[in-house]
Parts: C-alpha cells; structure tokens; sequence
C-alpha cells in the first residue's frame, strides 16, 4: 500500500513536472476560478455580519428631550418594562451624551463638526433588539411598534426591517452570483484538467499499454493521474486563498489607513476556517473530476 | 495451458480475423504460429491476452475461461503471461533497470525485489552490464533481449512473443529464438508468432500454421512438406 502511496506519488509528480508550463497555466486559472468564488464568498460573508448587526438592532425609539429632561422616571419605567416582554431579546438606553460620541466614533471625519456645537442635538434612544426569525415576530413587532409610537415619551420610531430585508435580498443576488460564477468558471478548470490530463496520458501511452499487459490493474494505472489532477486543483486552491488573503490583508489596511466606511464593513474578517477548508476542497473536486472524466474517456480498460 | 476451441473473431466491419480454431498448447511446450501477414496470429495473441473478445468460442488460460472472465480479473490473468513484441516496446525515458522495475512495480512486487530480480533476468539475457542504459543506447538485439527480460521479470508461466525476430537481422535473431528456447527449458509455455518460414525449419517443433484465418496444427516435418509445396502461394499472400 505504502509502496503503491509511494508510486502515485512519484509518477504524479514526474508527470506534472514533464508538463510543467501547462500545469503552471492551469493552476493559475484554477486559482483565478477559486478566488473570484472565494471573493464573493468573503463579500457575502461581511455583508452577512453586517446583516446580522442589523437583525440584533432592530428598533430605534427616540425620546423627546422634553421626557429626558421632565420625566425621567418615566422613561426608565418605559425602558424596563421593554426589557420585561418576551419578546424583546435587549432593550438598550442610549443617552444623549453616548449619542453623541457614537456619532463622533462612526464618522470620524464630522467629529470635529459635532465638538463644535454648542449643543448636543442627539436625542436619547432606546435600542430594542427582538426575539426569533423575521417572520416569526412580525406581528409582535409591529404591536410594539404601534405602541412605541403612541407613547407620549417617544418623539419617534424607526425600524430597520425594510432595509434588512432589501440588505438580505441583495445578499442572495450577490450570492447567487458568486455561486453561478463560481460553477462556470470551475467547469471551465474541470474542463481545462481534463485535457491537461488527456495530453499526459497521450505523452505515456507506450508506458501505459506496458502496464497494461504484465498486469496493473486500471486503479494502479488511474492513480497518478488522479493524483496529478488532484495536485493541480490543490495548488489552484492554495494558491486562491493565499490571493484572498493578500487582499483581505490589503483591504483592512486601506481601511485601517483611509477610514473608508465600505472598506471596512467588507474587511471586517476573512472567510471562517470550515469556508477556507471547503475552498480547498472545492479545488481538489474540481482536480479530481478532470481528470476522472479525462480518464475515463481516454484510458478504456 | 492454452486451450482455443472453436474460436471466430470477425469485426462489425464483416472482416473475419479467425474462423473455427481450435489448438491446445501444454504447458512447458514451445510452439509457433505462422502464417502470412494478416492470416490473424497477432489477433490470436490478443484473445489470449484478452485484449479483444472473440465472436464465437471459448479460449482457456491457466484453466480459466478467459473470453468470461470478469474485467477485474484480466489484470490477474496477464500477470502468468509475458509478453514480447517485434517492437520492443521499451520506455525510451527510462533506462534498462527502471524499464525492469517499472513492470514490477505494476504487479506490486515488494521493493526490496526489484533490483535483484531485474538483475536475475538480465543476467539471464546476458546484459547485466546494460543496466543502466537508456534503450536507444542499445541495438536491436539488445533491445529485444531487455524486451525478454522485462517480459520474464515477473515470472510468468507463460511467454508470447509477437514476431520477436521481425526487426533483427538473420544472427541476432537466432540468438533470440536460442534465447527463447533456454527460457522454454526452465519450464515456462513460450509460443511464438513469426513468419520467418527459415527459422520454423529449424525449430519448431510444434506449429499452428494459420491461413487466412483458419488453422492446421502440424509438426516440423509435416511443416516442413507444407510450406515447401505452398511457399510460392504464401509468398505471394505475404
């Protein structure tokens, strides 16, 4: 077994080096397939978090400065009795001043605009974050809506549900995009090992017909074909993260440099490790396919 | 060991390659077969080694049936058999030893084998000297006989050799079929197709002597009184 191991090993290796510019060529465009996949994973992936910061934030109450500075009390009551409903996962009080410096840390570049005023024009909130799936709390969040509203301590109510709803749309575009990409260009690579891999076993057919007649059996003569398709895709992947992970790096330090909202929100983190895992798969799936499909049109028993 | 029995093989194109042989080779005999070119002998080579399937007919190797034999098994069944072609076949990339170790490895003879039975075998075609040459360094005899050598490295029961001869002039093709004949002594079915009528005179025992398609079993004697009368025909055909 060690030894058949040891054999693949060799012959696959041999074999990629024989071919070497081409195998250069189709690791490049098997790791330019795997990136722009991987690229829309990341970009999913933030968004995704993005979303989800947006689902814990759900609704915005804001006082009347006049509640704030009267009844006080009140308001604590109002905020208390938020935290008691079942429905509400966390109900948060924010205050003027804490309005303010969130402002100031969000928008850096206004920061100096806002210390400038006279006066803090940020009203007091509470952010009310709820309990279960969109669909599930509809109705509920819609009562305590209405109610919020018709509260003489509130001045005025915003919800996030439309625009997490547009947000979680463009989400599944984008990410049917990535996928639909994704599938063509990775067809494309499958396409391009299985000729890679055909013009290989034309180079060794006199080696092949060889084994053939004192006896290989067709998975000892598959294996290092399989091996070197398989090769082919790993690299292709490696080589796919490592460009990922150059840009992610790149775009967190532009962000990190520049301040830029949007590079930021899409630097937030690089794919999770089990995404990171499924890409290398992918690229030893897509190694593997072409050349089983090469071999088995071009390798008859 | 080698046993056709009635065995056709024709083609969709409507060409019949064989037509109703049988023939029966023992084990540890040497036997030809001859016949003009395209009377079929490279065809019979290919049933036994299953690389084709006939028509009609049963082929047994070993005791086995081979035409119903599983795909799976074929490997199995081409590991008792050698085989030599008129072109050698050599893997030009590689030199002798690794020509050698190539097909051990196929079989999955243990590593620490491999060296010492391809220097066995060499030894045995008297070109232990060769091991490290690359094919084209050789000539066609030695070529041929690193050919044998390879086709013997595995120990088959039995040797085929398909106009081994074919490409050699008239002394290093003695020294083949001399070759042949000390390896037919140490107990392994060796059966030949050739057509070199001259070298069937001299040493064959056994010969099928094949005619387009179809077979006459005879000795050297009787082959011998055959092709004397038909040489002009065959000639012809060939």
């Amino acid at each position: 077994m060690l030894q058949t191991l040891r054999y693949f090993t060799r012959e696959a290796l041999v074999g990629f080096y024989r071919a070497r510019t081409m195998n250069i060529v189709t690791v490049g465009i098997i790791a330019a397939s795997l990136a722009i996949l991987g690229g829309f994973l990341l970009l999913v992936e933030n968004v995704r978090t993005l979303a989800d910061d947006w689902n814990r934030v759900q609704i915005n109450a804001y006082f009347r400065d006049r509640a704030i500075a009267q009844t006080p009390a009140d308001v604590r009551g109002l905020v208390e009795s938020l935290r008691a409903r079942p429905i509400v996962r966390e109900a948060r009080f924010v205050s003027r001043e804490e309005a303010l410096e969130i402002f100031k840390s969000r928008f850096a570049g206004l920061a100096a605009a806002a210390g400038s005023l006279s006066v803090n024009p940020f009203p007091a909130s509470v952010e009310i974050s709820v309990r279960g799936d969109r669909d599930e709390r509809a109705e509920s969040t819609r009562a305590l809506l209405e109610e919020l509203k018709a509260s003489p301590l509130v001045e005025m109510v915003q919800d996030n549900e439309e625009e997490a709803r547009r947000l979680l749309a463009a989400l599944r575009v984008v990410s049917s995009i990535g996928w639909g990409v994704g599938a063509v260009l990775s067809a494309a690579s499958i396409f391009i090992i299985f000729n890679v891999i055909r013009l290989t076993v034309h180079a060794r057919r006199d080696e092949i017909s060889i084994m053939k007649l004192v006896g290989a059996t067709g998975g000892f003569i598959r294996g290092p074909f399989l091996l070197e398709g398989m090769l082919q895709g790993l690299l292709g992947a490696a080589l796919a993260i490592l460009l990922l992970y150059g840009a992610h790096l790149a775009l967190a330090d532009y962000a990190g440099r520049s301040g830029n909202t949007l590079a930021r929100l899409l630097s937030g983190q690089f794919l999770p490790a089990a995404r990171t895992a499924g890409l290398a798969a992918g690229g030893l799936l897509i190694g593997l396919t072409g050349a089983a499909l090469s071999l088995r049109r071009f390798l008859a028993d | 060991m080698i046993r056709l029995h009635h065995v056709t093989k024709s083609y969709p194109t409507g060409s019949t390659a064989l037509s109703d042989v049988t023939l029966q080779i023992e084990k540890g005999e040497f036997a030809f077969l001859t016949g003009p070119s395209g009377s079929g002998k490279t065809t019979l080579l290919r049933l036994v080694l299953r690389e084709e399937l006939p028509t009609t007919g049963s082929i047994v190797v070993n005791g086995r049936n081979v035409a119903t034999m599983p795909a799976r098994d074929v490997p199995y069944l081409r590991r008792t058999m050698g085989v030599v072609f008129q072109d050698f076949k050599l893997i030009l990339a590689k030199t002798v030893l690794e020509n050698l170790i190539l097909v051990q490895e196929a079989v999955g003879v243990p590593r620490a084998e491999h060296k010492t039975r391809a220097m066995r075998v060499l030894k045995q075609v008297s070109l232990q000297h060769k091991l490290n040459n690359y094919p084209i360094q050789l000539s066609g005899g030695e070529q041929q006989r690193v050919a044998i050598a390879r086709a013997l490295v595995n120990e088959p029961l039995i040797l085929l050799a398909d106009e081994p001869t074919g490409n050699l002039d008239p002394d290093l093709a003695e020294d083949i079929i001399a070759l042949l004949r000390e390896i037919n002594a140490h107990g392994t079915t060796v059966l030949v197709a050739t057509h070199d009528r001259d070298m069937i005179r001299r040493f064959g025992r056994k010969v099928f002597h094949l005619k387009a398609g179809a077979l006459l079993e005879m000795g050297r004697a009787e082959y011998r009184a055959a092709t004397a009368a038909g040489a002009a025909a065959d000639d012809a055909e060939s």
